[in-house]
Parts: structure tokens; sequence; C-alpha cells
């Protein structure tokens, strides 16, 4: 509750970004009940109409209201950015606080396997593994996932290791408590600060990239709308014969990525004012 | 004596005025010089197209220009001669080629512009036969050179497409000093330096995935021609860009070469630019469908099929996606051959083609479906978007039937190593084919060809497929094909879309160039195009 | 310094070997072959066992894996199996595109950070402020391929000009190549521009607290020269020693602008080498670029060891 009230009060933009990644996921869970037409609605006749009272975004090449597709394509950036993150985090967190906490040659090795992945150029990472898995939700979700695993193992690294310094760590072991136990009460709860930092900016990190990889053709695929293979594909193509195509989906992305932005900047800046940006 | 003198005077000057203005205005006259620059979506993988693999499609459009053919298709798709001067047929397996006297190979070297000869002939048919293209002559079996100019080909039994084949856009004439030695004797032709043929253009420099640059074979054996200094090949692998190119003045031509034209949405804007023509006109191709295996459920049964194409409200479609137009294809023989059968001579299969969902909701509940049926429909991202997104399309008309498309979208790799060699389950959505003469369309349905992507074994079909290719006559070969075509509606094995028109995009200052209805060798018409 | 130097070089021989373990199985375990894609729908099956057998690929895996990386210890990368010209070659022909690509932009980057840093930190919490952290904030956020398109789509309409149809080599003229490289590079040092500013903002903020410039300011002692000698200075180091991470993103960001404005450089041959299952060419680049991240990385790292020697304590 104070969070909240911190971040209202003393950082305005952040609060901001906040109330807006509500609203995507509000847009996300209910949209179904806010669209006024199903995503794959085709109406050949309606095809390639500009912004109307009838449809406010206009209509894509298929006559599909894009109003509609936009709302609809918040489920999917918003499923990819949480999901994914959530298996960075997840899978980053096992790697970094092993590698952190126990040391000496099991952080040796494992960091040698870190710096592999880590030099594999991250774009690069993410298609391979988008190629190897298949097209599909789950497989965009698991390829982001997995990729971004390896940078945050790092953070959390870091932070396992400041922990592990601490004095009180040292007497829990002198007193015989198991590691389980040390893990769990002590390191965890210390390394959740920095988690929640560089997870929220992670997010705005995963929907890019997945508009990224829709550009180069290797996205959700059809029927489910995504911002990133609206704005590639067919808004690309269509340009210049109708601009909304691209426009919309454009603008729904960097609103959704500046919003995880400036709320991942406004806690960073409440959580750890020292965290210097690295 | 004045009045009559008047009104023959007034004769005289009216008939006069009226002649000159129906007499022909005097043809503009060829201007030699100028650069044509061209955009193509690829470049070439190499540039050999009788090399171990398939020819690729950006080699063959690339050896266009500097190679020649025995024969070739002109603009209309008869076919004419090229580097042969007359060709006879003294019994059902023998074919003699006599070639032109004078034709000469690029001056370069190793060649040094020296004469082509029927060594030539026969040495590129023996690349071929070691090459994928031997398909193309199934019953060759002796290649014989008489004399400098004469090639005689002997075949094991009569094959009714020879002289079709003669024309395939991978049979450029190779010359063998010009090709790196390998093992075999057939040469190595995939290198830059190894592309010097008898063709119009001369290729002189290569950037990979920008350009090509050509310049006029001086010696060309058509006196006066090309009119074109040199050709400039831009690779701009979108559409967009191309007419981005076309609006600030740095492009002159967008070909529709090989079989993809412009997508009609992008044609407005194209003709909205000052300076700039349109060309729009027909190809030698099937049109995009809808396909299964007919070995195995749903496919196998020609209600489901029928109940298909009955879905497909083709005229709708025409109207929104092919905007500047599209006419109706009953396949399987492309558009524009002497053999396709035009919409209203196919009797009662044209019902087939109605959209008709009443009817089509009946066939399918006799067939088993009262409720429709769940069932997976494969499409790829390699051939651009607009394709998948016709696959949605499909998808929701496929809806309306209470068939439910599972869209399965495959990366092109896969793609092409799976489902469009015919493994692959439910419904696949096929792009436009443009392959080589009739006989290539009719194998590609008989079982074990490589092509059969719907598994199609049917003995009554094999059978008039195999009488077409040894038809003694034209006119039996007519009847056979006729008889196949007729049968194939009947059983819908395809379900095909409307072929839209093909669009070519030129400068108003490119004159002369007439869009070849035979894809693959647009840049044969660049020898008779101009620049004002 | 030096042991530390030592030991990060040798940490880096079994990474690279990882790495290239990695990609090497990764390329194999990939659907779709190669041989399959060069003869489509002609491929009888034996002229595809040919090919497999001609280009190496019918042997064991762990010999195929031996005899490459035997060759590529001995410099010799290989053919691409789809052009086969010389991996090395092609090589050598796309990198000066990237690296002119990344350099410019991270040049931009590191110019528009450090200048809207330090403007943003002088003038602190007022309008030229918060204008600027918005403004890097949106840039962060716009997708560059949107970008991309729209600087490209809009200018052909407005004012006539399209980016040029091809390569502009810098020895052909460089003017033009300057100005093609101009609009990605822009785009690009935009994104990795915004973090160098924060980090900028935030070093200039901390030096501006201190004593002797709050006592100078004291002395009646005009502000800029006193900036430009010490907070400057003590301000871009650790500023610029974010470049080392941004290079991993800058090729990241290649691979997409190279796409977008046509350019050959690497991280466009990255997606054409995999979409043509191009082993060679593929499995080459990887470690390339693998070996130029972590020689970036491991002298960004000296740098920020020799100066602040904090970093030294948390290393040990």
């Amino acid at each position: 509750m104070t969070l909240v009230r911190a971040l209202v009060v003393r950082k305005p933009l952040g609060a901001i970004g906040a109330a807006i990644v509500l609203i995507l996921l509000a847009v996300a869970l209910f949209a179904d009940h806010l669209a006024p037409q199903h995503f794959n609605e085709t109406s050949l006749l309606d095809a390639l109409q500009p912004p109307s009272r009838a449809h406010w975004f206009g209509t894509d090449e298929l006559g599909r209201d894009l109003y509609s597709r936009i709302l609809y394509g918040a489920q999917i950036s918003m499923t990819v950015g949480l999901a994914a993150t959530a298996i960075a985090v997840l899978l980053g967190a096992a790697i970094g606080v092993v590698s952190g906490y126990f040391g000496q040659r099991l952080d040796l090795a494992l960091q040698r396997v870190v710096d592999a992945w880590l030099a594999f150029p991250g774009l690069v990472m993410v298609i391979v593994l988008l190629v190897l898995l298949g097209p599909g939700l789950g497989s965009v979700i698991l390829a982001l996932g997995i990729s971004q695993a390896f940078p945050q193992s790092r953070i959390i690294r870091g932070a396992t290791l400041v922990v592990r310094e601490h004095a009180f760590i040292e007497a829990s072991r002198a007193g015989g408590a198991s590691h389980g136990r040390i893990l769990l009460r002590h390191v965890l709860p210390n390394i959740v600060a920095p988690i929640i930092v560089s997870a929220s900016t992670y997010v705005s990190f995963v929907i890019l990239i997945e508009a990224a990889v829709s550009f180069l053709g290797y996205g959700v695929p059809p029927p489910r709308p995504s911002w990133g293979g609206m704005l590639s594909a067919t808004g690309r193509s269509y340009m210049v014969r109708a601009p909304w195509l691209s426009f919309f989906p454009g603008l729904a992305l960097t609103l959704a990525i500046f919003a995880f932005n400036v709320l991942g900047d406004a806690l960073r800046d409440l959580l750890d004012p020292r965290l210097r940006a690295a | 004596m004045t009045r009559l003198l008047r009104t023959l005077v007034a004769v005289v000057v009216v008939s006069v005025a009226v002649l000159l203005a129906v007499a022909p205005t005097p043809a503009q006259a060829p201007k030699r010089g100028g650069i044509l620059r061209v955009a193509e979506q690829s470049d070439p993988v190499g540039f050999d197209t009788l090399g171990k693999k398939k020819a690729p499609v950006y080699t063959q459009l690339a050896l266009a220009y500097t190679h020649n053919r025995l024969l070739k298709y002109d603009p209309s798709g008869e076919i004419v001669n090229d580097l042969a001067a007359s060709w006879s047929q003294p019994n059902s397996t023998t074919y003699v080629v006599t070639l032109r006297k004078g034709v000469h190979f690029h001056n370069k070297p190793p060649v040094n512009g020296r004469e082509l000869t029927s060594e030539d002939v026969k040495f590129t048919f023996e690349r071929m036969a070691k090459s994928p293209e031997a398909r193309l002559f199934p019953t060759l079996k002796t290649v014989t050179t008489p004399d400098k100019y004469t090639v005689r080909f002997e075949l094991s039994a009569p094959f009714s497409s020879f002289v079709a084949n003669l024309a395939a856009t991978t049979l450029y004439i190779y010359a063998r000093e010009a090709g790196k030695p390998t093992a075999d004797g057939a040469g190595d032709y995939t290198a830059v330096d190894t592309v010097i043929g008898t063709g119009p253009f001369m290729l002189e420099e290569y950037r990979e995935k920008q350009r090509l640059v050509f310049k006029r074979n001086p010696d060309y054996f058509e006196t006066g021609k090309p009119y074109l200094d040199g050709v400039e090949l831009y690779t701009i692998s979108d559409n967009a860009g191309q007419i981005a190119a076309m609006r600030t003045g740095k492009l002159d031509l967008i070909p529709a070469g090989r079989g993809e034209g412009l997508p009609h949405f992008l044609v407005p804007e194209a003709r909205s630019i000052p300076g700039v023509k349109v060309i729009p006109h027909r190809l030698f191709q099937t049109s995009e469908n809808l396909v299964g295996r007919v070995d195995q459920k749903p496919w196998s049964d020609v209600r489901v099929r029928r109940a298909v194409s009955m879905a497909i409200d083709r005229a709708g479609l025409a109207k929104a996606i092919f905007t500047e137009g599209a006419e109706p294809f009953s396949g399987p023989i492309p558009l524009t051959s002497k053999y396709f059968v035009p919409m209203d001579k196919l009797g009662e299969s044209a019902a087939w083609y109605r959209y008709d969902l009443t009817t089509a909701r009946k066939l399918l509940a006799d067939a088993g479906y009262p409720t429709g049926l769940p069932i997976k429909l494969t499409t790829t991202v390699g051939y651009g978007p607009t394709y998948t997104s016709r696959t949605e399309l499909l998808k929701s008309m496929l809806a309306r039937l209470g068939i439910d498309a599972g869209i399965v979208t495959q990366e092109y790799p896969v793609w092409i190593s799976s489902t469009y060699k015919g493994n692959f389950e439910g419904l696949v959505h096929i792009p436009a084919w443009t392959l080589g003469d009739e006989d290539e369309w009719l194998a590609t349905y008989t079982p074990g060809d490589t092509r059969n992507q719907l598994h199609l074994d049917d003995p009554k079909l094999t059978e008039l497929v195999n009488q077409a290719r040894s038809a003694p006559s034209e006119a039996a070969r007519a009847r056979l094909v006729g008889q196949f075509v007729m049968a194939f509606h009947d059983q819908m094995f395809r379900v095909y879309l409307p072929a839209p028109r093909q669009v070519t995009v030129a400068a108003k200052r490119v004159q002369g160039y007439v869009p070849p209805v035979r894809g693959y060798g647009y840049a044969i018409a660049l020898v008779n195009t101009w620049l004002e | 310094m030096a042991t530390y130097l030592a030991r990060r070089l040798v940490l880096m021989v079994p990474t690279l070997l990882v790495v290239s373990v990695m990609v090497f199985v990764i390329m194999r375990l990939l659907p779709g072959d190669v041989v399959n894609l060069m003869f489509q729908d002609l491929g009888y099956a034996q002229s595809l066992a040919e090919m497999r057998a001609k280009l190496g690929l019918d042997l064991p895996f762990y010999q195929q894996y031996g005899r490459w990386l035997g060759n590529v210890l001995r410099g010799n990368l290989g053919e691409s199996l789809w052009t086969q010209r010389s991996v090395l070659s092609v090589l050598a022909e796309r990198l000066p595109v990237t690296l002119e690509l990344g350099l410019f932009s991270l040049a931009f980057a590191v110019v528009y950070g450090a200048v809207t840093g330090v403007a943003a930190a002088v003038t602190q919490d007022r309008w030229p402020d918060t204008t600027l952290r918005s403004l890097a904030m949106m840039f962060l956020s716009l997708p560059s391929f949107w970008l991309g398109t729209l600087a490209i789509v809009v200018p052909s309409i407005w004012l006539g000009w399209s980016p040029s149809l091809q390569l502009v080599p810098f020895a052909d003229s460089p003017r033009e190549n300057l100005i093609q490289f101009a609009l990605p590079a822009a785009i690009l040092g935009s994104h990795l521009g915004a973090p160098i500013m924060r980090m900028t903002r935030a070093m200039m903020l901390e030096v501006l607290r201190h004593d002797y410039v709050r006592t100078a300011h004291a002395k009646g002692l005009a502000p800029a020269p006193v900036l430009l000698k010490h907070a400057l200075r003590n301000a871009i180091i650790p500023s610029v020693t974010i470049v080392g991470v941004q290079t991993s993103q800058a090729i990241a960001g290649s691979i997409v602008m190279e796409t977008l404005f046509q350019l050959p450089g690497m991280g466009s041959l990255l997606v054409e080498a995999l979409a043509h299952r191009d082993f060679p060419m593929f499995q080459s680049l990887v470690l390339f670029l693998a070996l130029f991240v972590m020689a970036v990385n491991l002298l960004v790292d000296m740098t920020y060891f020799a100066i602040d020697p904090r970093t030294r304590a948390q290393v040990g």
C-alpha cells in the first residue's frame, strides 16, 4: 500500500504508467465484451475503410474492424509480456540464486553457460528458438522467456552475492540452518526488490521483441491478431493505401512499452535509489 | 459552273481531311541508347540453370538477359525460333534442329566471341541430363551433331511436349569452356565469370543482394538490337519499396516476371504517379487453390470437395482483393494455354464453381458431416503477408460452411520440405504455379511424381496423361487433354480461386515493352524496348 | 589487473566452445533441411542423397562437428551451402556495413545521451529536464521498425525522396554513404541513447551535489568552467561504459534496421542464413558475433575496472 502511495505522490509519471498497465490488463481480460466485433469477422465489402463512426479505427484488407483487433491484440501483448517475463524471472532466479549462493565451481561452470547464451546476439537466440519450437503463441512465450532468463539470472546472481556477504547468513549457517531455509527466509526476501525492478522493464522489452520478431516474420501466427503482426505484415504493405492499419497498432505498442518503461523506472527510483542502471 | 467547281473543291477538301484523320500516325522510331532500371524482388542464387539443384527462379530470370534457347515464346505465348533457324520432325521419335549461322558468344575470355555451333547444343543437353531438368525430356535417347549447324534428337518413344520443352526457361545454351571444370564433365556455371552466352546483354557487374548490371552485346545476332545501352537490375525485396523508388524517379520498370505481379492494392498508388503507366496483362499460370490429400478423409470424398468449392464467394473475393480485375479460373491447365477450358465450356461441372451455401451444406451433410468438421489448414509466411491474409479469408469462408479451419503457419523451409511435397494433413493453401509445358502440368497428377501433392492415383487419369504424352497428332493430344480437364473439374480435386490480372508498372518513357505471357523471361521483351 | 585480464581471456575459450556446440546442435535440430530447400519439389530420393553426401551432411553428428571445428581453427570457415561462396569472403563483405551502422548509431547515441543528459541534469526538475526525459522515454518506446517504415514512406510522398536503392560504399561517395546510413543510425541511436542519457544525468546530478562544485558556486565562479573540467569528465566515463552492454543490443537492432533499409550487413545475413538453413554461414557468423561481443565486454570491463576501484572488490 505504501508503495502505491509513494508511486502516486513522488513519481506521478510512474503512476500514470501503472494506470495504463491496469487499463491494458482490463482490456486484455475483457476484450470479448469490449470489442464491437470478433477479431476474425471478415466483410469484404467493407475492406480498407478509413476511421469512421462505424469503425473507429477503420477496417483492414479483409474488412475486419481494426478497433476490435487492437483490443484483442492487447490479449496477446499482455499474455506474452507477462508470461514470458514470469518464465524469465523464475528460470533466471533458479540459475542466478544457485550460482550466486553456492559459488565456487558450480558458479564458475554455470556462468560459462550463461556467458555462452549471452554471447548469442539477443534477437538471434529468440528467432532460433522460435524456429526450433515451431510457430504458435506458446512458442513465442517460451522463446522470449528462455532468452530473457539469462540476462535476468545475471542480475539476480549479483543481488544474491550482495546478500550472501551479510553477516547473519554466516551466523545462520553456523547455527545449523539448512541451505533451503536460508534461501527461503533470508536470501529471497532480499532480492525481491531488484527482481521487481528489472521484471517491469523486461515486460516492455519482451513486448518490443515480440513485435520485432513479428516484423521479421517469426511472430504469433494468425488468426490471433498481435500488434506486432499487424504493424509489420500488412501494415507495411498498406502504408500509403491505408495508413491507419499501421498507425494504431504502432500507437498501441508504443503506449504499452512506454507504460511498462516508466513504471519500471519509477519502481527503481523508489525501491533502490542507489541502484545504477547498468 | 462555279457551283460545280465549288462543290468539287469542297468534296476534295473534305475527303483529304477525312483521309488525314483516319490515316495511321507514323510509328515512332525506336531510339537507341539509355539505361533501363528494373526492379526484382530477389537476386539469383548462382548463375546455373542446369546445375545439380533446382534452378532458382531469379537465376532463370537473369539468364534471360545473357543467354538464348533454341526456341522461345513470343509475347503472346506462341513458340518461335530463337537460336534455331528452323526445326523439323522427320518421324514420331526424331527431331532435327537447324541453327542460325553467325551467332556469336559474348566477347569475353575464355570464349572470346567464337561462333555458336551444334556442339554447344549437344553439351547443353549433356548438362541437362545430369540435372533435375532431365525430367523435361524423359524419352530422349541420343543427341547427335551431323554438322556444325545441325542437331539431331532421337527419342525412345514419342513425346508431344518435346518442341515446347526446347523453349524451357532453364534450357539456355552454354559454352563448354565458359564453366569451371568438374569431375563429371558437366561444368560449374555458378560463378559470375561463367556467365557468357549469346544473349542481347552481357553481365558486367553483380553485387550480391543489391544489383546486376548488364550492358548491350554489340554482336547480338538480331542486328540493330537491343536498343538499350544497358540494364540495371535492382533487388528491392518489397513491393512498397519498389513503388517508392518509382515515385522518386529511381526506377523505370517493375515487371510481373515471376507470375506474382504487383499486389492490386498497390496499383492505384502506382497509377497516381505522374510519368508512370500501368500495363495489365495475363500470365501463363494457375491460380491459388485449396487442396487436400485425395487418399485421406475428408478430401477423398468428392462431395466434400464440391461443397468447399461452393462455399467460396469467388466474385466477392475478386471484387475486394483483386481490384484490378480477375478472371474465373478453372484449372488445372494454366490460363492462356490453348488447352485451357473456360468456365462457359465446362458444362455441368461449372455448377461446382457457383457460390451456393445451401447446396454446399447439403453436400457436406450427405458426406457425413452435417454439423461441419474441424480441419487443419496449413499455410506459410514464405509468400508474404498478403498471402497469409488470404488464408485467413479462406478460413472465414469455410466457417460459413461449418468447417472450423485451424490455421497452421509454417516457416518456408519447413513448408517446402514437408507440406509442399504432399506431407500434410487436412487442407493446404497452395500458391499460384508457373510450370513449363502442358505435359508437366498433367504429369504432376500422376503417382510417383514429386509434385503430386494431393496424392492423386487414378489409373484412368494416369492413362490419359500417358496417352497425351505420346499422342501422334495435335488433334489427338487436344482431345486427350480435354478429357483430363473435364474429369478433373467434375472431381474438383483442387478448389481454385479466381486468377488476378497481372500488372506491370513502367515509366512512360519506356516504349516497346510488351509484357510476355510466359513468365520467367520478361527480359526477352527488353530486346525490343527503347527509352524516349 | 593483469591476472584479471588473463583469467577473463582464459574463460573466453570454454565459453566460445560452448557457443560453437550450441549453435551447431541447434542448427541441426531445426526442422526443414537445406537439401530439401535446394531441390524443392524436384527432389528425387537419389539426388537428395547425393547432395547430402556431397555436402558431408550424412556423416555422424560428432564427425561433422569435429571437421567443422578443425577447419575453423585453421581459418577455413567453409562455403555457403546456398551460394557456394566462401563464408569468409561473404563475412568480409558484410562486416563493414554493420560496423558502420553500429559505430554511427553508437556515436549518435553517445552524443545524444551526453548532451541531453547534461542539459537535463543542469536544469533538474524544470521543464527542459522533464521534456528531455519524456522525449528519451518516448524514443525508447517507439518500435524502431515502425519509425523506420514511417521514415521511408513519408519522405517519398511529401519530399519525393527515398533511400538509395543500393548500398553506396564510402569509397564511392562519402556524402551519399553517410546520408544512406544517417536514417537507420539515428533511429537505432535514439534507442541506445536513452539509457546513456539517464546514466549521464544521474552521474551529473551526483557530481553537481559535490562540495567543491557548491563551494565554487558559492564563491561566485561561473558554473560553465567548473562543469567542463570536473563534472563532465566524471559523468561521461561511466556512461560510456554502458556502451559495452549496448553492443549486443546494437547488433539486435541492426538486424531489424538492415532488413528494413535493405543494407547488406551481418544482421540481415543472419536472418537469411537461418532462413536458408545455411549451416556454415550461420555458425561462423554466430561465432564471430559472440567473439566480438565478448571482446567488447572485456574491453569495457577493463576500463570500468581501471576507473572504479569499487568494482575490484566485487569481482574478487
